[in-house]
């Protein structure tokens, strides 16, 4: 409504005005109909205003130009302030000041560590100072390298540059920082923080209480070795209605983290080697996306979360997939989308469901072979009998030695479940595949059960670094030429075995209606003599 | 004024200079100035746009006109059976040869993009200019913009010494 009130302000003040002009030159009287209403600008001012500046630089509006250099990169905006004096103010106004070493010119200087603090300070200091009068939107300050600034200097700067109207804020200060320096939360009060859309803190003390502002505009907050409680955090996130995304890594000082219910539009949480964390509960209903790396997953999760994609990692404790199958059902029930990657190897097999994921499409699961001697890999049946929805499953095992008994040293008996049926799964890739006789078992078990299946990829080498998994750069164009990674001697011969375990026990059993891809080692990358190694 | 045409409701446009623009709703509310005036029911007669001559003005609704969204748009803009992407390039040629136009009617279409606030026809129009400051010298930024140092020598010179760092 003020908004409106305003315009019908602005165009009574222009009619007036054009009845003024209209008196004085008889011959517009045309125009003088209700039906003719001149455009306005909300703020009264129009291009006639504009008139005065014309001449400023090549007939453009002073305003055009802040607006242009608010465009440019900052460094290209501080360089043409030497061209006028209408140049110099549109740098002073240029609302976005990105100031790290890269764009303060500084990298190349082989000064050590103590100038290269002095001559990034000097910069930033006369930069801001110089901005004093102007409404900054982004303030990005990376000062990872440098030790020794005056505290008292960067708060100044942050006086400056947060004042109503700043929409991005991102902070990078030294590793260890979070011990000596405290963001000064009150910046953040009032005016000041309900423009801010995006704040990322880095290396630093946080401490929001209560009382602290609405950041009604909160969009996106990344925490990363900041100390903060959960309380302050929670003080903060129920200020911050709008947030969509959440990101808390390294955070060491939260226990119990509580996403609260405001949240409504909460859509993606990550939380990361926050150490401390025992327990992690989201009231957020429309939460979808989890991103868990931590230790005590097992002990953190206890309430349902109405997640529909999961990512989890567990670094320093074994046995997730066993973890996974036995209570994330309880857990995540809507899952459609799960990624598990136990880097620390299981010690145990799969066991039986307990329940079922009913909505799961995709599950990617990575172990660490070399982590988990013994492991029966037909043991996975029971996430293909736990997800009767599943599409896609994609199985990464990395390994550096073979530690599984090979099905080419002996015909042994093959196990078979055949009473199991999984029927919505398309596609199945298994990264890494190996001679072990229960990787054999597990791939001849998908093309007995699997009576929709599209499509079965095996590759007999595992390449971390293949994220998209295409296979070799010899093979794809989508692929880096030169850029498969290495293998060690033991995996080639490895991998050679696969290759004649697929022909000898796999390719008689794909039915014709299924696509069977079968990758080797890169005939650019992985050369012959590594092999015969 | 307003008329309707096939069910499209129509805006009247007119120039200082006399001309009259008559186009689809839709077209004129790629402008958020005439898009504030439909929604605030300001703009049920002819609108007079000042300060834009009728050469600027036939050229802001010929960019309208391209970009409006594909449903209810007239003739220029792709059917929906085009694949977004290819659409999107369609548009980056289109306007890559729309843009080809001297200084002064590009600073007015700078001008009018701004006034009518039009953010993308703002943003390709100042690209121009953007470019020119960030590839050239400063004696050739002040050439090609018909602009003149200002500076006494003295203050020049710590300007320079202040933005030293932007030249490295």
């Amino acid at each position: 409504m003020l908004a409106l009130k305003r315009l019908m302000n602005s165009q009574q003040r222009e009619r007036r005005r054009r009845r003024r002009l209209q008196a004085r030159d008889g011959s517009i009287t045309s125009t003088s109909k209700r039906d003719d209403w001149l455009l306005c600008r909300e703020d009264g001012k129009s291009l006639l205003c504009g008139k005065r500046l014309r001449d400023s630089v090549s007939n453009l509006p002073q305003d055009i130009w802040c607006h242009i250099h608010s465009l440019m990169p900052m460094q290209d905006s501080a360089r043409s302030a030497c061209v006028s004096h209408a140049f110099l103010d549109s740098w002073r106004h240029h609302p976005n000041l990105i100031l790290n070493k890269k764009t303060l010119g500084l990298e190349q200087n082989a000064c050590g560590k103590g100038d290269m603090a002095r001559a990034f300070t000097s910069k930033v200091d006369q930069i801001l100072k110089n901005h004093s009068h102007t409404a900054t939107k982004i303030l990005k300050l990376d000062m990872f390298d440098c030790h020794d600034f005056y505290i008292s200097c960067l708060n100044n700067w942050l006086e400056i540059a947060i004042t109503p109207g700043i929409e991005k804020l991102v902070l990078f200060l030294p590793s260890g920082y979070q011990e000596v320096y405290t963001f000064p939360c009150s910046r953040l009060f009032g005016q000041n923080g309900s423009s801010l859309r995006y704040l990322h803190l880095n290396y630093c003390t946080f401490r929001p209480t209560v009382g602290f502002g609405f950041l009604r505009s909160l969009t996106k907050l990344y925490l990363r070795n900041v100390r903060i409680t959960g309380g302050e955090l929670g003080c903060l996130l129920s200020n911050s209605l709008a947030l969509q995304r959440l990101e808390l890594r390294y955070c060491s000082e939260i226990i119990c983290l509580k996403i609260p219910c405001v949240l409504e539009r909460l859509s993606c949480l990550t939380v990361s080697a926050c150490n401390a964390l025992q327990i992690v509960e989201s009231n957020a209903p429309n939460l979808s996306t989890f991103n868990f790396d931590g230790d005590i997953v097992q002990r953190s999760l206890r309430q349902p979360l109405q997640v529909k994609d999961l990512y989890m990692i567990c670094p320093n404790e074994s046995n997730l997939l066993c973890y996974a199958i036995t209570k994330l059902p309880y857990v995540v029930s809507n899952i459609e989308d799960l990624r598990l990657s136990s880097i620390s190897g299981e010690r145990v097999n799969t066991p039986m469901p307990a329940a079922k994921f009913l909505h799961l499409k995709f599950l990617e699961i990575y172990l660490d072979g070399d982590l988990s001697p013994g492991y029966d890999y037909l043991s996975l049946v029971s996430f293909l009998d736990a997800s009767p929805a599943l599409e896609t499953f994609i199985f990464r095992v990395d390994q550096d030695e073979m530690l599984f008994d090979s099905i080419s040293g002996g015909a042994l008996q093959m196990r078979k479940m055949p009473e199991h049926k999984h029927d919505s799964l398309k596609n199945v890739k298994i990264l890494g595949f190996c001679s072990a006789k229960s990787m054999v078992e597990l791939t001849c078990h998908i093309l007995e059960n699997a009576t929709s299946l599209e499509c079965i990829t095996l590759d007999t080498i595992y390449d971390a670094e293949d994220e998209d998994f295409v296979g070799r750069c010899s093979e794809t164009s989508a692929w880096r030429s030169g850029k498969c990674s290495p293998q060690t001697s033991e995996m080639m011969l490895e991998s050679n075995k696969a290759l004649i375990a697929i022909e000898g026990y796999i390719v008689r059993k794909v039915p014709s209606t299924v696509k069977l891809n079968v990758r080797g080692a890169c005939s650019r990358c992985h050369t012959p003599e590594l092999i015969l190694s | 004024m307003a008329t309707r045409e096939a069910g499209k409701k129509m805006i009247m446009l007119k120039s200082p200079d006399g001309m009259e623009f008559e186009v689809e709703e839709a077209v004129a509310m790629e402008s958020q100035t005439i898009r504030k005036m439909i929604e605030d029911d300001c703009a049920d007669t002819a609108i007079l746009i000042p300060n834009i001559n009728s050469k600027i003005l036939s050229r802001v609704i010929e960019y309208c006109n391209k970009h409006v969204p594909t449903t209810g748009a007239t003739g220029a803009a792709a059917s929906d059976t085009v694949a977004p992407a290819a659409l999107a390039e369609d548009l980056k040629i289109w306007d890559a040869e729309f843009i080809k136009v001297n200084r002064a009617t590009r600073f007015n279409l700078i001008q009018a993009a701004s006034y009518l606030n039009i953010k993308g026809l703002l943003d390709l129009t100042s690209q121009t200019t953007i470019d020119t400051i960030s590839d050239n010298s400063l004696e050739e930024i002040r050439s090609f913009l018909s602009t003149k140092n200002d500076y006494l020598p003295e203050e020049e010179q710590t300007i320079r010494r202040e933005n030293q760092w932007a030249f490295q």
